[in-house]
């Protein structure tokens, strides 16, 4: 038993349409800005995708074989791929990003909400280019996936697999939303609420539309691309920050919970583990840093230092990646909280990457578990999340996850090392890619951008983008012969 | 837990420590330090004297060891050593603060070898202790994981020692005391013959004498300063890298050479992982040191690599070279090679190979297991299969082994030095090597403050109590032992 490629190809068709249709949106700030030359570039992509999408729709039957799990894995990995090298074709083309390798990293950058960038000067780039920049944010932010489910009603694929390979792996499965499909839809409501709601709030700030739903996308998206080289440092307004945190924080947050919120539950929103967890680191953090520089002596009687740390802070633990301060002039103690953040990340059904809050507060439980079953052995330490007892099977999951996530970030760190980059700046790359954060530390710090490291370690960096988009194991799957043929002992 | 027992205890470790300074004493008086000898006596005089008197009016007290008494007694015996190992240092009346004399005393006993106060300028009275505490460190680290912590429960350690060599011990010789007997002959077997060696390569006795016992112990090498061996030849390079191995292998293999059962030694999982891993890190490290402009040939880039991967990995933390002029991938494999550290049974900190290797497995595992996820897939050791209660906590233990680290990094942070060496300190500390990168290349920790300082110490016995032990005192029922839920 093995892959059945004729159902992974007819996802790949319908994500060529779907992308087809999202290319509108470059296609008329082209027009509108009258920068014709790109609009006719978006509209010849535009009708390849549409072409590559109805070939295969037309000339791959859909298949008598189910569509199983094994399918899904696959077809999400070549999503995100494929999806990739399509919306990197317009970068190209348009000449804004010559060089194909840089336009792919770019375009993954995108589509995986990490929200590292190759460029060196972001506002020499067309605005039509920009604006399909940051759309990528906002696709790739609930996933190419669920945008398909959306629309696969009606060839009898089962959705809920496909989003199965994507998402957290049930410690937050609730039975109060039974429909998968209505869960979609609802989290896709909220979703299309906080962007157009932050785009009327950042216009209000006094933000042009064209910044306003470009910073929209990618804060809605916990992605980070800025159309300007000093990201949202740009905007001076405090207005305009407090926003971006508040919103940032929100998207962030498990979207299950805001749909308990609709239904009245507040209690169970107050409790939930994990956003205690994430507030709470993203409080303590920030004290702890404000205290730390008013005893090395910074002048912390400006109240724009506050809101920069409180800003840095939750653009990384939510893996967004705005900057409008660098961090690298921090004392190390904030730097190092930082990097803690980076590893984190946001919550679990969020569009942020990571390890993700709620598997960092299961893996506490089980250290002090572990204390505790030394002191005392006869007794009986049952671990619960939420109320509700874990099972055996998830915290082994857990703790895999975990050691898979770090083991891979060191593949990745020794790569970047042997083709030359220094260690720090290895690691931290590697981390923020996986983490689909965006800057990092030394040559990849929040100043600077990726142009300067070698291709291959541009390469490896999409694959460690788009390996932590989809959770690591997803995409390690792939590499073992088991997954190719089941037979194999 | 009886405050009679643990005074007993205390008493025989006064004893213990009391003897271990005569040889510090006779080596002052042969290099006529007279100024140092009074102190030595009567600190070594007044701990014998109390140990025996005390000793003797709680003599009627039994002792016996159950699992969290045991940690208790192992955790305070493990920190009273260290204090009265100060003692030599600070009373010296050379000047040196307090603080800087407590990191000596643990880096010695924990047998990491970092310093703050450099080999080079220290009376040869006061090398001698270091030495002795390094080389009576290690001693306690084989009888602590071979026998102690073991029979506590701790760690999966149970693992290698019990259920794939335990069977062999328990054969052997029946009692806990009776294997670290064994031990302790195997440990002044092969002290004895690296000093011997050492002595043939005509570098005087007292340095030869001080490597030794820095050496079989993995703690580090003194006699040249710091810890870059810089002007030793070839050969004493190559008895350093050998008996470095030797001391970061599992001990029972000697048991095993001795008894003629080579077909043990074949089947024992950690060694082979160990050396493959020497091998291969070697060769890449090799081979990115002769492509980088540092050497000129490859065969001595190899040689260099070889002795700096096991410097490393034995968490022994010399170094042959300025680390930091390595290539990049050099410097990362180095640092990993921190986090792996070497064989359980030994001397060698760490993580150890035995729960590196179910880590892989595990991660391996976790990937089938999401392909087929009813299937039964149990990891496998040599074609033992690893319990489930025992790959949980080995796992677990590596989780806590990286949040202590976490902790210890976030609080290094603090002293503001460049995220490099703060990684690395806290790494070198944990793991019992004594060195690292960046400003810790040659394991001189002076670029930390008082408060650095401790921090490091306190990650030294960490690393070197297997965690549990220490992180116990953290916990309520520690401090109220007759409460029966706190």
């Amino acid at each position: 038993m093995t892959v059945n490629l004729s159902n992974v190809l007819r996802i790949l068709g319908f994500l060529s349409l779907v992308l087809a249709a999202a290319f509108i949106l470059p296609i008329a700030t082209a027009i509108y800005y009258g920068e014709y030359f790109c609009m006719r570039v978006f509209i010849y992509t535009a009708f390849f995708a549409f072409f590559i999408g109805s070939i295969i729709r037309k000339y791959i039957p859909s298949s008598l074989v189910k569509f199983k799990p094994r399918d899904g894995f696959l077809s999400v990995v070549l999503a995100w791929l494929f999806g990739s090298a399509l919306g990197a074709i317009p970068f190209v083309a348009t000449g804004a990003i010559p060089n194909a390798i840089d336009a792919y990293f770019e375009s993954v950058s995108g589509f995986t909400t990490t929200g590292s960038s190759i460029l060196t000067d972001i506002e020499v780039l067309p605005r039509s280019v920009l604006m399909w920049r940051g759309f990528t944010h906002w696709l790739g932010g609930m996933g190419i996936v669920f945008l398909t489910v959306a629309f696969l009603a009606n060839t009898g694929v089962k959705g809920q697999l496909m989003t199965d390979a994507e998402s957290s792996g049930g410690l937050n499965s609730d039975k109060f939303l039974p429909r998968y499909n209505d869960v979609i839809k609802n989290l896709y409501y909220i979703y299309i609420f906080f962007t157009f709601s932050l785009i009327f709030l950042y216009l209000l700030g006094g933000m042009n539309l064209f910044d306003a739903m470009n910073h929209s996308f990618a804060t809605v998206g916990t992605g980070g691309f800025s159309t300007y080289n000093d990201s949202l440092g740009h905007f001076k307004s405090l207005y305009i920050h407090w926003i971006t945190i508040v919103y940032m924080i929100l998207c962030g947050t498990n979207f299950s919970l805001f749909i308990l919120l609709i239904r009245g539950k507040w209690k169970s929103f107050i409790k939930d583990n994990e956003l205690r967890l994430y507030l709470g680191i993203i409080f303590i953090f920030s004290i702890i840093i404000f205290v730390t520089m008013k005893l090395k002596g910074w002048n912390t009687d400006n109240d724009r230092l506050f809101t920069n740390i409180v800003f840095q802070i939750s653009s990384v633990l939510t893996t967004t990646g705005f900057a409008t301060h660098d961090y690298e002039i921090w004392p190390i103690t904030g730097q190092m909280l930082i990097f803690f953040c980076l590893l984190i990340g946001g919550c679990s059904s969020s569009t942020s990457g990571g390890i993700k809050c709620v598997r960092v507060v299961l893996a506490l439980k089980l250290i002090k578990r572990a204390i505790g079953r030394k002191l005392h052995p006869s007794r009986i330490h049952p671990i619960k999340l939420n109320g509700r007892s874990v099972s055996q099977d998830i915290s082994i999951n857990v703790i895999n996850f975990i050691f898979t996530y770090l083991f891979f970030m060191l593949i990745c760190t020794g790569i970047l090392t042997l083709v030359g980059t220094d260690l720090i700046s290895s690691l931290s790359a590697v981390a923020t890619c996986m983490g689909n954060m965006g800057p990092g530390f030394n040559i990849v710090g929040p100043t600077k951008n990726f142009s300067s490291l070698p291709e291959i370690s541009k390469f490896v960096l999409c694959l460690a983008m788009i390996a932590g988009r989809l959770e690591v194991f997803t995409f390690l799957m792939l590499f073992s012969p088991h997954y190719w043929n089941s037979n194999k002992p | 837990m009886n405050k009679y027992i643990m005074v007993k205890t205390l008493s025989t470790i006064l004893i213990f420590e009391g003897i271990a300074m005569i040889p510090a004493i006779i080596v002052g008086y042969i290099y006529q330090e007279f100024y140092l000898i009074p102190a030595f006596i009567s600190i070594a005089f007044t701990s014998l004297l109390l140990g025996l008197a005390l000793f003797k009016i709680l003599r009627p007290f039994k002792t016996t060891l159950n699992n969290r008494y045991g940690l208790m007694l192992v955790t305070i015996s493990w920190i009273v050593i260290c204090l009265i190992g100060t003692l030599p240092y600070y009373l010296s009346g050379l000047d040196y603060s307090f603080v800087d004399c407590l990191f000596e005393s643990i880096s010695g006993w924990t047998t990491t070898g970092g310093f703050v106060i450099d080999p080079i300028k220290l009376p040869m009275a006061v090398l001698m202790w270091k030495a002795t505490t390094n080389w009576l460190g290690g001693v306690g680290i084989l009888v602590l994981t071979i026998s102690i912590l073991p029979s506590l429960g701790i760690s999966g350690l149970k693992l290698a020692s019990s259920e794939i060599t335990g069977p062999e011990i328990v054969k052997t010789s029946a009692r806990i005391s009776d294997t670290a007997k064994t031990t302790y002959l195997i440990y002044i077997f092969l002290t004895a013959v690296e000093f011997l060696l050492l002595y043939l390569s005509k570098m005087g006795l007292f340095p030869a004498l001080i490597n030794t016992m820095t050496t079989i112990s993995t703690a580090g090498i003194y006699s040249t300063g710091g810890e870059i061996a810089l002007g030793f030849s070839p050969y004493v390079k190559a008895v350093i890298t050998l008996f470095t191995i030797l001391g970061s292998i599992n001990f029972i293999i000697f048991f095993h050479t001795y008894t003629k059962q080579w077909q043990k030694i074949k089947k024992d999982p950690e060694l082979k992982w160990y050396i493959s891993l020497i091998i291969i890190t070697s060769i890449v490290m090799g081979v990115a040191m002769r492509l980088s402009s540092l050497y000129d040939d490859l065969f001595s880039a190899m040689g260099d690599a070889l002795v700096q991967v096991v410097g490393y990995v034995s968490t022994s933390g010399f170094s042959i070279t300025n680390v930091n002029e390595l290539p990049n991938i050099s410097q990362f494999i180095l640092l990993i090679l921190l986090l792996i550290g070497g064989c359980s049974g030994s001397t060698a900190g760490s993580l150890k190979i035995i729960r590196v290797m179910v880590f892989i497995k595990l991660i391996i595992r976790g990937i089938y297991k999401r392909i087929h996820p009813k299937a039964v897939k149990p990891v496998l050791i040599n074609g033992n299969i690893v319990s489930a209660a025992n790959a949980s906590s080995i796992s677990v233990y590596i989780l806590m082994y990286l949040f202590v680290l976490a902790i210890g990094m976030f609080l290094l942070s603090f002293e503001d030095q460049n995220l490099m060496t703060t990684i690395s300190g806290a790494i070198a500390s944990l793991s019992n090597n004594g060195a690292g990168l960046a400003e810790i290349a040659n394991g001189d920790f002076n670029c930390f403050s008082s408060f650095g300082k401790l921090v490091c110490a306190t990650l030294m016995l960490f690393g070197r109590l297997e965690i549990y032990a220490l992180l116990i005192i953290f916990s309520r029922s520690f401090w109220k032992p007759n409460q029966a839920f706190s």
